[in-house]
């Protein structure tokens, strides 16, 4: 009897052992391992903001690179997101003012740039109408307008695709490829392209130094704007300020809120307030960053401006005073404002420090194809 | 006899040392300050019209404010300090509450905090916070890059009559307030809250009137006479009910 009770005790306590033990029943399964993407950043970037669920993977951006590229996501196989967000353009189309759709019909706003929108907080488009990248991401694919495919065709062909089966497969550890993995690679891609070295990147970070022109457009492009009615001097050079720091501001160049520029004095586009239904959205659009500014014309959510003297003019004399909800911060820019030649001039010369040719000419971010 | 109580007990701590495996998590101790923002005692609403005390009928449009430098005094006397915790409100954007972290329970008779920011901080690196942080530039929109330092205070409106806007941006260090709020807080558990009312008329009334009309529809300056008294009359601007 007490070695029938000995081995008892002895079962119980392998079986106490056993159940502290992790032990899987899973049948071995292949190896989905993916590489984390690692992003250097300088000092003067933010620090990287990934969203929790899809941080990115070096597989992950490369299918999303190949997808961002490829024609196969358009109704006829004929246009890819790349045919108007073009690299060397900061990913917008070819200084057009509207792109045209496979369709051959124009599009209702100017193709937006593609750099930085890990770090943007409260929507995407020119509207705001997609909360994040990845809703971002889809809808150009179905727009009429552009690329007009439905997404049941896109995801047949790419399922139909050996090799994007086995792309996803490694990226996302799925056999079927369904619309939400599309969207996630899309948005690991477009969150990994970064504009981060501009000469006034590398000034700040004491590596390059301004001309004097630069020097002086960029306390024009940080000083406030002071309206002809105060009964300025001119010769004051205090009074050249172009108010542009308001709404272009931190090292990002923009702002998180919509806004509305005074534009029109009655906006036939209503941005953001179609979006929302609220009067108080009205006219208001996304502020764009002014990084690669010289290369992404014509400028506007409806690229009716070609050059950046045009929009320097407009901010100086053409902002309509009563556009509704016009934002606070254009109080002194809403009344005629005086910009001495040089001072505009060495404004856009600030401005183009902005551009980043190591951005525009990344390999990482071109064609795969 | 006795070799059978020793495998009863090296069963019990067997079955026992798998509890030992999950340690106890740490009891997260919070302050949740919610701050309601008000107008002469309403809450504040964007689409009303609200008098000033110099009569003028305004609509705001735009109010964010930065809090730092929290502390608290308990039943003893004792002050505890709370370095390095910030809050951001914007109430646009429904942001209305700071949860302070690592509060002792306790009896705390007063909190002290800051409407904006020590010199230090303020011209620090803006872009070392991440996304989410109050004092991330892009996050809060409160900052000065030409100054590199932050606003602390953004009042933004319009007033009806002319429909002419206002801009207020309060900044730097020597134009912050310090608040130090009475308060009987009994903290007996991990986490407490305590209500913050911030009346925004007090801004326009309390100790000096300010007039639009007369003392300016804008300031982005440190210096300017009327950041000056905007900044002396918001040193009442929070209370405790």
């Amino acid at each position: 009897m007490k070695q029938i009770f000995r081995y008892i005790i002895i079962f119980g306590l392998l079986l106490g052992a056993y159940s502290c033990m992790e032990v899987s029943n899973d049948i071995p399964d292949m190896p989905y391992i993916t590489t984390p993407y690692e992003m250097d950043l300088p000092p003067t970037a933010f620090p990287a903001r990934f969203p929790p669920d899809n941080r990115p993977t070096v597989e992950g951006v490369q299918l999303g690179r190949m997808l961002f590229y490829d024609p196969i996501l358009s109704a006829d196989s004929s246009q890819s997101c790349a045919s108007c967000h073009n690299q060397s353009f900061a990913f917008t189309d070819n200084g057009k003012q509207f792109s045209t759709g496979v369709e051959g019909l124009e599009g209702k706003r100017n193709a937006m740039p593609i750099f930085n929108l890990m770090w943007h907080l409260d929507g995407f488009f020119w509207d705001g109408r997609a909360e994040l990248l990845r809703h971002q991401a889809l809808l150009p694919i179905q727009d009429p307008l552009e690329m007009n495919e439905t997404l049941g065709n896109m995801l047949t062909k790419l399922n139909a695709s050996p090799r994007y089966q086995e792309l996803f497969k490694q990226a996302f550890n799925v056999d079927n490829i369904d619309e939400k993995t599309v969207s996630l690679a899309l948005e690991q891609f477009m969150m990994t392209i970064v504009s981060v070295n501009s000469k006034f990147d590398r000034v700040e970070m004491g590596l390059d130094s301004f001309t004097n022109q630069e020097k002086i457009g960029k306390i024009v492009f940080e000083s406030e704007a002071i309206p002809l009615s105060e009964e300025i001097d001119p010769q004051n050079p205090l009074n050249y300020g172009g108010d542009c720091f308001h709404c272009h501001t931190t090292t990002l160049f923009m702002r998180r809120e919509f806004l509305n520029n005074g534009l029109d004095e009655t906006p036939l586009d209503q941005g953001l307030g179609k979006v929302t239904g609220r009067a108080s959205d009205n006219g208001k659009f996304k502020t764009p960053s002014l990084r690669n500014i010289e290369v992404s014309a014509p400028y506007m959510h409806d690229g009716r401006f070609n050059t950046l003297e045009e929009v320097i003019d407009f901010y100086l004399t053409g902002a309509h005073a009563n556009s509704p909800n016009l934002d606070p911060s254009m109080h002194a820019l809403k009344e005629d404002v005086y910009l001495h030649p040089n001072h505009k001039a060495a404004l856009i010369a600030f401005l183009k420090t902005l551009t980043d040719d190591t951005y525009l000419n990344n390999t990482e971010y071109s064609n795969p194809f | 006899m006795k070799k059978i109580s020793i495998y009863i007990l090296a069963l019990i701590f067997s079955a026992s040392g798998c509890k030992d495996a999950q340690p106890e998590p740490e009891e997260i101790q919070n302050l949740v300050l919610t701050f309601h923002n008000q107008f002469d005692g309403q809450d504040l609403d964007f689409n009303t019209v609200y008098t000033l005390a110099s009569n003028e009928e305004v609509k705001f449009g735009r109010l964010a404010y930065i809090l730092s430098e929290f502390y608290l005094i308990d039943a003893n006397g004792n002050t505890i300090s709370l370095p390095n915790q910030f809050g951001l409100i914007n109430h646009e954007r429904g942001l209305d509450s700071v949860v302070l972290t690592n509060i002792p329970k306790g009896h705390y008779t007063a909190i002290g905090l800051t409407l904006g920011l020590d010199s230090a901080t303020d011209h620090g690196d803006p872009n070392q916070y991440p996304s989410d942080h109050p004092l991330n530039t892009f996050n809060n929109s409160l900052y000065w890059s030409m100054s590199s330092g932050y606003i602390h205070t953004a009042i933004e409106g319009s007033e009806t009559a002319g429909n002419e806007v206002f801009v207020f941006h309060i900044a730097g260090s020597e134009n912050r307030t310090y608040h130090e709020l009475s308060i009987d807080l009994k903290k007996e558990y991990a986490t407490a809250a305590l209500d913050v009312y911030y009346d925004l008329n007090e801004a326009f009334q309390n100790p000096e009137v300010f007039s639009l009309t007369l003392d300016g529809m804008s300031t982005h300056s440190t210096d300017h006479p009327l950041t000056k008294k905007l900044a002396k009359n918001m040193e009442d601007i929070l209370s405790v009910k």
